[in-house]
């Protein structure tokens, strides 16, 4: 069976091989699969493994140089830009923690500029989708194509804005927080667009709603100013035959009918810590399927090669029950995650027969 | 006479208790535009700091209830913590000269190599309203860094928060400063963080670890009673 094919079987719950994965790395962890597994090309590590979907996302301009603040000279270019203090095109300035792994965001332009005067960046500058163009073109023979929408309209708002300031909006600024999120909503509407008109099959998109042990927001916040974006959003990718995978870490059960009528067809990470996959499973499976489910909080990192497999094993023998189910980290893996334990995941994954 | 100066005297400690309940309601209920000018009333009306702080600690304290009942968000914990800041505003400055002492010293921040600092403020803002001093390192904050502000302030607590859990095991190599310092005996040790677990502590040689802000400042309470 074609990977392409894999994916969207299992979306539609239609008759599959094997359960179809998927796989975020961040660029240590890909370099060090390379050295392991004796390769040169990325490519070639996700074929290894057995990935099924490639994703593509929109470029800066051409041209467009972020200003690195603190040049990150001793790394590759490979890492630059996770690791550099730079501003990006919007102006937000992200910033390198000590040990170089992470970066957060560290100015925020809507701080110090009114909104009025602030001008977003030109979606159809020159440069923006000729690689994800050509890439998908490239994948969709085989695989399923994802175009990396991220962040979301919450998170693009917060880092704009700074996140304990627009939390003060969203309870004291109304007028402000509906101005901003109906400038970000048509921006990111143009952008998907474009990624549905270079190839791609599905949007991710992101906004983290959810923290270890509850929302992160409220739901009546989240129904008033998010649900209704994210519908009118939706709607209109899935007038191009796209579908919606929707990014938000942590307990979110709450919400998850409210994000289903808004038209996720794609709930990821389902993180196992915070929620249960064969509840979410049994209440919503009907409606929409799960992207992720293996823990990077606790066993990738921590566990054994055993219990890496019991995860596996256990996931797919409930959840992946009748389709629906596509396997992945419930983050991107880092570096510090053992090389076996990826390994095994990924094989254990490929071998095992789907239950009927 | 007598009976009038008794009638000034309940009516004035009612209007305090008014003005008191305004300064708790405001802050449950997350007035943060009124907060400032609500405090500034309530000292007008003669309330002492200290008391006006202890009603906003009570008023803290129901905003934690409602977040573990699930009647508060996340969101509304931040802006409990920011309302809050509103009211210290005006209430740190007086308190400084009118207040005793401490009822414990903590010093917090965010392990080196996690950037996350939410959780670890709204902890601060949580601890500072309920009466003790807070030596606040930011975040990314190297081990032996929690040791050598200790050994500073003679803080009794340390919090530190660990959200990623590539960076869970560092925690560990505090209390490791801490040993090496001498100071290990005298200084109880809670982390918090999504990645938590209660039976992570033993494992990471320090005394508790939680993945909830509200259970996390309870149990920093809890010490420094049983002191």
């Amino acid at each position: 069976m074609r990977p392409r094919d894999r994916v969207i079987n299992a979306i539609e719950r239609s008759s599959l091989d094997r359960i179809p994965l998927d796989g975020w790395f961040r660029p240590e962890t890909m370099s060090k699969l390379r050295e392991h597994l004796n390769m040169d090309k990325n490519e070639d590590v996700l074929k290894t493994l057995g990935i099924d979907i490639r994703e593509v996302r929109m470029d800066p301009p051409e041209g467009f140089k972020p200003e690195y603040v603190l040049p990150a000279q001793k790394l590759s270019k490979d890492f630059e830009s996770f690791y550099a203090t730079m501003f990006d095109e919007w102006g937000i300035k992200r910033g390198a923690g000590s040990t170089e792994e992470y970066w957060h965001f560290t100015y925020h332009p809507l701080e110090h500029v009114d909104l009025d005067i602030y001008t977003f960046p030109d979606i159809d500058a020159p440069g923006r989708f000729e690689r994800a163009k050509k890439l998908a073109e490239q994948y969709r023979d085989e695989f399923f194509v994802v175009g990396n929408a991220t962040l979301g309209l919450f998170e693009e708002a917060w880092a704009l804005r700074g996140y304990r300031t627009f939390m003060r909006d969203l309870y004291t600024n109304e007028k402000f927080v509906t101005r901003l999120l109906d400038r970000l909503l048509r921006w990111k509407m143009e952008q998907c667009k474009r990624l549905i008109e270079c190839g791609v099959d599905m949007i991710l998109t992101s906004d983290d709603l959810g923290i270890q042990t509850g929302l992160m927001l409220s739901p009546d916040i989240i129904r008033k100013y998010f649900i209704p974006r994210y519908r009118i959003w939706f709607s209109e990718l899935k007038k191009q035959d796209a579908y919606i995978l929707f990014h938000t870490d942590g307990k979110v059960e709450q919400i998850i009918p409210d994000l289903i009528d808004a038209g996720i067809d794609v709930l990821n990470p389902v993180q196992p810590e915070c929620m249960d996959p064969v509840s979410i499973k049994e209440m919503y499976g009907d409606r929409v399927s799960i992207h992720g489910t293996i823990s990077v909080q606790k066993t990738l990192p921590f566990g054994t090669v055993e219990d890496v497999r019991n995860e596996i094993e256990t996931r797919i023998m409930t959840v992946g029950r009748g389709g629906g189910l596509i396997i992945a980290p419930t983050h991107t893996i880092d570096q510090h995650v053992p090389i076996q334990n990826i390994l095994e995941m990924y094989r254990v994954a490929k071998q095992m027969k789907i239950p009927t | 006479m007598k009976a009038f100066q008794e009638a000034i005297v309940v009516d004035c400690q009612f209007r305090g208790l008014m003005v008191m309940s305004s300064c708790r309601d405001a802050l449950v209920n997350l007035e943060i535009d009124k907060m400032q000018n609500t405090v500034r009333v309530a000292l007008d009306s003669g309330l002492p700091p200290p008391e006006i702080l202890k009603d906003l600690e009570a008023g803290m304290q129901e905003v934690g209830s409602k977040f573990q009942r699930g009647e508060y968000f996340f969101s509304e914990l931040i802006m409990a913590g920011e309302t809050m800041k509103e009211a210290l505003k005006i209430l740190k400055p007086l308190l400084e000269s009118s207040q005793g002492k401490a009822r414990g010293k903590v010093v917090i921040g965010t392990i080196q190599g996690d950037l996350h600092d939410i959780g670890k403020d709204i902890v601060s803002t949580l601890l500072v309203s309920a009466g003790f001093e807070v030596y606040d390192l930011g975040i990314d904050v190297p081990p032996n860094k929690f040791a050598e502000k200790v050994k500073e302030t003679d803080a009794n607590i340390v919090g530190i928060s660990a959200l990623l859990s590539v960076t869970v095991p560092t925690v560990s190599k505090v209390a490791e400063a801490m040993k090496l310092e001498g100071l290990r005996n005298r200084v109880k040790i809670i982390a918090g963080g999504a990645a938590m677990r209660r039976d992570y502590a033993e494992k990471l040689g320090i005394d508790a670890a939680v993945n909830d802000a509200i259970e996390g400042v309870n149990i920093i309470k809890d010490w420094a009673e049983a002191r």
